[in-house]
């Protein structure tokens, strides 16, 4: 049997449970991104839909419009500290408040030890680990503003397991938890919480590009998914509906965590079928 | 309505954190089952509350160090099935090491993982025939972060964390999700007798823990309804920590962690 997915996000009737927040998701234009911030203004939170490629930002935003949810798209290369800079304040200017980060933009080109050069490195390191430690220095004074916060970082099971060719990737993923862990415990006089979701392997359209440039093809990714304990890969619905949890005042004494979504990997990655 | 026609069974329900998310599920549509040892009163009160919301409630008196599965039979029974279990009973007789005995050692085994452990199993044979369901360990900050005086229940709470992943991974295939809650320090008072105990004991933690006060048994409530609902449908194996960050860093060797508890039983 394969585990089941989520109540569908599409589906779903509108909800408060993050009712009168605002809150940035970044990568918003695909993916767990997209997911993650359908499933927040679904649940009554107003959203900024932040990514570099407008198109598909601007899609999103628009399937949640279409759904009587409220959001804007912000062009943002979250490598880049000025645009960080200016995410927030537009957010602020716009929606006069801000509740909730999602730091989910990232990249992942393969790279072993042996492949990663510092070109490449600094290239990671911007978007993955630079750009969520500027969005958590410019959004939290705006959330104790605004009486407190949540931060979700995106990050990887490979933080902790490493990936033979992953090697920069999963090391940007290790300094997201130790940012996590030092936010949660810097702010929380301040009523901010940051906690950190490993979001499994998701077959997501960026994904099966890598896997496809790997010679991986539809019937390599079928039978490693039915290879997982839960007979399937990650949907990016799963990492939003935590997402969603952690971002709602339901885990109001949830700080400082790593959660994953993952469907229960509990040797860590290297227990699945998984080729590296 | 997110557990809406859900049957649970939930141990240790009469009172604290067991309480707590028996009222959460049934606010959220489900019918339950809970077991209490001793607080009929509060057994009584709180099935009272969930029949008041429309929802079908009982209450079966338990031993749980009996290490009986005719609990999970009878709820099956009361409830025409079961979608979730949650292992939330709990308590130790703890000391220090030097003079604990066998019989602490196992009551506290017993009531903490050997009995997750039968009720897990029971349960799980009826999910697998009805195609599937959630089962949710409630553990505790002492399953990872060590204490003095803390043998027994640390190493049966660390105990029922592994449990989980067992299980989880033997019956992820067959639509059971195993998953586990570890909570920090909670403020379960009721009565002015608790609350002075607690102030006594445990409440003298709250400066230490990072988030600067100790917690209400709705926050654990709130996980648990989360890893009982389908929204969780692709947590498993986790042992998710709801303790506000739990204890400074740099505190952890102080005065504190030398004998947070005096040796004595307590239940969760």
């Amino acid at each position: 049997m394969t585990v089941p997915l989520p109540p569908s996000i599409d589906q779903r009737p509108r909800g408060e449970r993050v009712a009168g927040k605002v809150a940035i998701v970044t990568g918003g234009n695909a993916g767990i991104g997209r997911a993650a911030a359908e499933l927040l203004a679904r649940e009554g939170a107003r959203v900024v839909v932040a990514a570099r490629t407008a198109e598909t930002g601007e899609e999103t935003v628009q399937r949640i419009v279409a759904a009587n949810g409220e959001a804007i798209f912000v062009r943002t290369d979250v490598g880049r500290e000025d645009q960080c800079i200016a995410l927030v304040a537009e957010t602020v200017r716009h929606f006069g408040r801000l509740d909730v980060l999602v730091n989910n933009a990232a990249i992942y080109p393969r790279a072993t030890l042996q492949e990663t050069t510092i070109a490449l490195w600094r290239q990671i390191m911007a978007i993955n680990l630079e750009g969520p430690l500027v969005l958590c220095r410019e959004a939290i004074p705006q959330m104790i503003a605004s009486g407190g916060g949540s931060i979700i970082n995106v990050g990887s099971g490979n933080a902790k397991g490493g990936a033979a060719n992953l090697t920069p990737y999963s090391i940007s993923k290790g300094g997201l938890w130790t940012l996590t862990r030092n936010v949660a415990a810097a702010f929380i006089g301040d009523n901010i919480r940051a906690n950190y979701l490993n979001p499994g392997w998701n077959h997501t359209e960026t994904e099966k590009q890598v896997q496809a440039l790997e010679g991986h093809d539809a019937a390599w990714l079928a039978e490693a998914a039915a290879n997982l304990p839960a007979g399937r890969t990650s949907d990016p619905s799963d990492a939003a509906y935590a997402i969603l949890w952690l971002a709602s005042d339901e885990s109001s004494f949830v700080n400082g965590q790593d959660i994953s979504t993952d469907g229960g990997t509990p040797g860590g990655a290297s227990r699945a079928k998984r080729a590296v | 309505m997110r557990l809406a026609g859900k049957r649970a069974l939930i141990t240790g329900a009469s009172h604290g954190i067991g309480r707590a998310i028996a009222l959460a599920f049934a606010h959220e549509g489900a019918d339950v089952v809970l077991t209490y040892r001793a607080r009929a009163r509060g057994a009584e009160d709180t099935i009272a509350q969930i029949r008041g919301l429309g929802r079908r409630a009982f209450a079966i008196q338990a031993e749980m160090t009996n290490l009986d599965p005719g609990v999970v039979d009878t709820a099956v029974e009361l409830l025409g099935g079961l979608d979730i279990l949650v292992n939330n009973a709990g308590g130790a007789r703890d000391g220090a090491f030097l003079d604990l005995t066998l019989d602490d050692w196992r009551y506290t085994l017993d009531l903490c993982v050997t009995a997750p452990f039968v009720l897990g199993q029971r349960a799980a044979r009826q999910m697998v025939a009805q195609g599937g369901g959630a089962i949710i360990n409630i553990s505790s900050v002492h399953s990872t972060h060590v204490w003095a005086n803390d043998t027994p229940y640390g190493v049966a709470k660390a105990g029922l964390n592994r449990l989980t992943q067992s299980m989880a991974t033997e019956l992820a295939h067959l639509g059971i999700r195993t998953n586990c809650i570890a909570p920090g320090y909670i403020n379960i008072a009721e009565t002015n007798e608790e609350q002075a105990q607690y102030d006594a004991t445990d409440g003298q933690a709250a400066p230490w823990i990072v988030a600067q006060r100790t917690a209400s048994p709705t926050e654990i409530a709130s996980a648990a309804l989360f890893l009982a609902s389908d929204e969780a449908s692709y947590i498993n194996g986790q042992t998710i920590f709801v303790d506000g960050g739990l204890l400074h860093p740099a505190i952890t060797t102080a005065d504190y962690m030398k004998g947070s508890r005096a040796r004595g039983e307590f239940s969760g």
